[in-house]
């Protein structure tokens, strides 16, 4: 099964589409800027559903930061499960570079912070809910009792909802990165193939 | 705090909801779930009721930390007079219905009386109604589930439901809620369904909140982190799930097999965790698709499985294809060991069946067991069991049997009577393997002594929930024993006893008690909860819940006589194994066991313990 890679923002994404946009030459100097500016690294929420059990213990570690209470229907991250094959599958807000929620918002009430999540602003927020219809994935959701919307911010660097994790289907890791721990399995079993035929 | 401080009265006769304060001085004495709503029942029902009646009463109930991060803590129990038994009944169920039901604000339901037509109640919140349910009676746990979310348009509602077995009333039909948890033992689901009430469907969205939310995050993680690093709950749970025990018990010597007529079974090895994992030569795929969790549940035991679509159960039958919940040790056990079937996707099968019907697989595999005992032996024929050829191994038989007690239909029903009134009906009385009515689990008191002495003093007739002494004298938790000794079991069973009411009254898991103590468990409990809570204190209301159970049970009209094994325990000799040639040596663990609980020779708690307990 694929992971799902819920992306925070990417400086990474961002250089390379500056380098895509810039004469070549120019490349190389980037490059050296980004490398100084190692502890900028940005980080992302990544989801393995293969792993996951659906324990809910994400889902339950959200709603504790976000209300102090535990309550399923306040996580800005949910579990979904899929009975007749069972499978277990987190989803949260993948963090778009270009957010839609952010684009829809009438009064610009989300904004981008440090990490690359999109924040919502409570105190512009109207609650008219159009970011939760621009929401291609549906990961920002109103709330009736406040009149504003919720969603993953990516606990101001600090997800809760990894650290919960027993088995480590959410991760908080390097953005640039998130595909090789696979890549490292895969390669493993590719070479284990040249091997069984020497 | 911890407890939401309300209750759900529902009274089917009238056909009223009422909302009640929960009382907070038995909240103190009795910490919630199991010992709250047992002593609720206690003070609400003449001990001596028929469990049939509209005068019994049926309570679901929370423990304070269910809903909460804590781990396992989405547990919720159902605490009767039980229909199997005639005792005390309190059956817990993990899954998410539990922490549905405390964040919907409820720490209790009590159901009493009985409604004139089938009704389901409706649970949003605070508020709550009594919903005609005809669209749903003779439907399975699966379709009124099903049926139930898709009419009220929210997937995230949790349903607790009888299936056609709790409607016809076979004596162990249990309470599904999530498709494959349960309210399991004892027929707290026959007693749903003498009411009339064919399911509870709950959403909740209000919060669960504790007393100090940081000291509670701390002792949560504290917690976890044990479960994590113990090999039991960290690894052997969550990779092979309680089907672990099958081959370990089969070589102490304590597997139950063929109605307990030997300790060993040769078939062990075909329907344990390791053959659930091995590929299988139709589709190179395992019986096992995966692990799951229930609510909070950091451990993950539960297992998700398939049958062989190529398996005659199946094959023509492509809605029972699908995966679904699992074989766990005590299902594989009685629908396996107990009768000789040894073909794992016919157990499979037959656990989906009992899961969509609704009946509890340990009690239907252990009075199928007897059945074909008595049918090798003569006692009933192919007149009897409408032609089906009842014989030790008879996989066929088996399944048959499962789908006709689901329903209640032919030889069916007279499985459903449990093995106690089968048994006695075809005047066989001593070849029912039970406690009190109620079949016995996986563990043979021969070869596992300790846990000879547990079913004989469990309050709800055979059990291995109410002390679980195999964690000492097989695995050695908190310390190894000798199973094939009765020296020390006493006070080890009184142990387990009062520490598992305990974690049976928080909201949590008993899986947790492989790694925790009662030392892991009270910081939690204590941040969580108004009041101090030591692990002396939770020791001391421990043991008062359980003779507080004891004494609804002497009040019911049980006696020490009650507190006994099987004739063949007790006098024939295992004939292989480490245990070969020994019996269970009940006699002499008994009367230690009445002393260390402060009871008379006759087993009745004495004024003195009754007093120190402050009951
Ligand atoms: S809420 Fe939706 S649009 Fe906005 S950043 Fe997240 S995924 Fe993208
Ligand atoms: S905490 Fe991890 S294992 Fe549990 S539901 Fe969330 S992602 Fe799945």
């Amino acid at each position: 099964m694929d992971s799902l890679q819920v992306a925070s923002i990417g400086y990474s994404s961002c250089w390379v589409k500056v380098a895509f946009l810039s004469p070549a030459g120019t490349k190389k100097i980037k490059r050296a800027a980004r490398l100084k500016g190692d502890e900028q690294l940005l980080k992302s929420l990544h989801i393995n559903p293969d792993k996951c059990t659906g324990c809910y213990q994400c889902v339950l570690a959200c709603s504790e930061v976000k209300t102090d209470s535990f309550n399923p229907i306040k996580s800005r991250i949910q579990v979904f499960k899929f009975e007749d094959e069972g499978r277990f599958v987190p989803y949260t807000c993948t963090q778009c570079d270009e957010a839609w929620c952010q684009k829809a918002c009438p009064v610009d009430a989300i904004s981008v912070d440090g990490l690359g999540a999109k924040v919502i602003n409570n105190a512009l927020c109207v609650g008219c809910k159009v970011c939760t219809i621009a929401c291609p994935f549906g990961t920002v959701n109103y709330e009736a009792d406040t009149g504003k919307v919720i969603k993953c911010d990516l606990c101001g660097g600090d997800p809760a909802c990894a650290a919960a994790c027993p088995t480590e289907a959410i991760t908080y890791v390097n953005a640039d990165t998130t595909g090789f721990d696979k890549m490292r399995a895969w390669a493993g079993k590719t070479d284990a193939g040249s091997h069984a035929t020497a | 705090m911890a407890w939401a401080g309300k209750l759900l009265r529902v009274n089917l006769s009238k056909g009223t909801c009422t909302s009640e304060d929960l009382n907070k001085d038995w909240a103190q004495k009795y910490l919630g779930q199991r010992g709250l709503a047992t002593k609720y029942l206690v003070e609400e029902i003449d001990p001596k009721v028929d469990p049939l009646s509209p005068d019994n009463k049926m309570i679901m109930t929370t423990g304070p930390l269910t809903g909460t991060t804590c781990s396992t803590a989405g547990r919720y129990s159902v605490i009767t007079k039980g229909a199997l038994t005639g005792a005390i009944a309190c059956s817990n169920s993990g899954g998410f219905f539990g922490n549905e039901m405390k964040n919907a604000g409820w720490d209790m339901i009590i159901f009493e009386g009985k409604s004139k037509k089938p009704v389901y109640l409706l649970v949003q919140n605070g508020d709550a109604e009594l919903v005609d349910a005809s669209d749903y009676w003779g439907k399975s746990c699966w379709d009124t589930e099903e049926g139930l979310k898709a009419k009220h348009g929210d997937p995230f509602i949790r349903v607790a439901s009888i299936g056609v077995s709790g409607e016809k009333g076979v004596k162990y039909a249990c309470i599904v809620n999530d498709m494959d948890r349960a309210a399991g033992r004892s027929g707290v689901g026959t007693v749903m369904g003498s009411k009339n009430l064919k399911a509870v469907a709950i959403r909740g969205t209000l919060g669960v909140r504790v007393k100090d939310s940081k000291r509670f995050s701390g002792a949560v993680k504290a917690g976890k982190k044990v479960l994590a690093e113990n090999a039991v709950t960290g690894e052997g749970l969550p990779a092979y799930g309680t089907q672990v025990l099958m081959n370990v018990i089969n070589e102490v010597g304590a597997l139950p097999t063929r109605n307990h007529g030997s300790v060993q079974f040769d078939g062990a090895h075909d329907i344990s965790a390791e053959a659930m994992a091995e590929p299988r030569k139709s589709d190179g795929k395992p019986n096992l698709v995966s692990n799951a969790a229930c609510f909070a549940c950091t451990i993950a035991c539960q297992r998700v499985a398939t049958v062989d679509r190529t398996h005659y159960t199946v094959k023509d039958r492509p809605e029972y294809q699908k995966a679904s919940g699992g074989l766990e040790y005590e299902a594989a056990w009685a629908l396996g060991a107990a009768t000789g079937v040894n073909d794992l996707d016919a157990l499979t099968f037959a656990n989906f069946i009992c899961n969509e019907q609704g009946y509890d697989p340990i009690s239907f595999g252990a009075t199928v067991g007897a059945a074909m005992e008595m049918y090798e032996a003569g006692v009933i024929d192919d007149k009897v069991t409408g032609g089906i050829e009842l014989k030790f191994g008879n996989a066929k038989a088996l399944t048959d049997l499962a789908e006709l007690t689901g329903k209640g239909e032919g030889f069916g029903a007279e499985i459903g009577l449990g093995s106690k009134l089968l048994c006695e009906k075809y005047g066989k009385a001593d070849l029912s393997m039970s406690v009190k009515g109620q079949e016995f689990p996986a563990y043979d008191g021969r070869g596992i002594q300790g846990m000879g002495l547990a079913y004989a003093t469990s309050n709800r007739g055979a059990c291995h929930l109410r002390g679980y002494t195999v964690a000492s004298e097989v695995l050695g938790i908190p310390e190894k024993t000798d199973p094939l000794v009765t020296d020390g079991k006493a006070g080890l069973v009184k142990a387990f006893q009062d520490a598992t009411a305990v974690f049976d009254s928080a909201g949590i898991c008993v899986f947790t008690s492989f790694a925790w103590t009662l030392e892991d468990v009270a910081p939690q409990i204590d941040a969580a909860c108004e009041g101090e809570w030591s692990v002396d204190r939770l020791l001391e209301v421990g043991e008062r819940i359980w003779n507080l159970e004891r004494k609804f049970n002497m009040d019911a009209g049980f006696t020490d006589k009650d507190d006994t094994l099987p004739q063949r325990l007790l006098k024939d000799a295992a004939k292989t194994g480490p245990a070969k040639g020994l019996t269970s040596g009940l006699d002499t663990m008994l009367p230690e066991y009445y002393e260390l609980r402060g009871w008379t020779k006759q087993g009745v708690p004495s004024n003195e313990t009754l007093s120190r307990l402050a009951l």
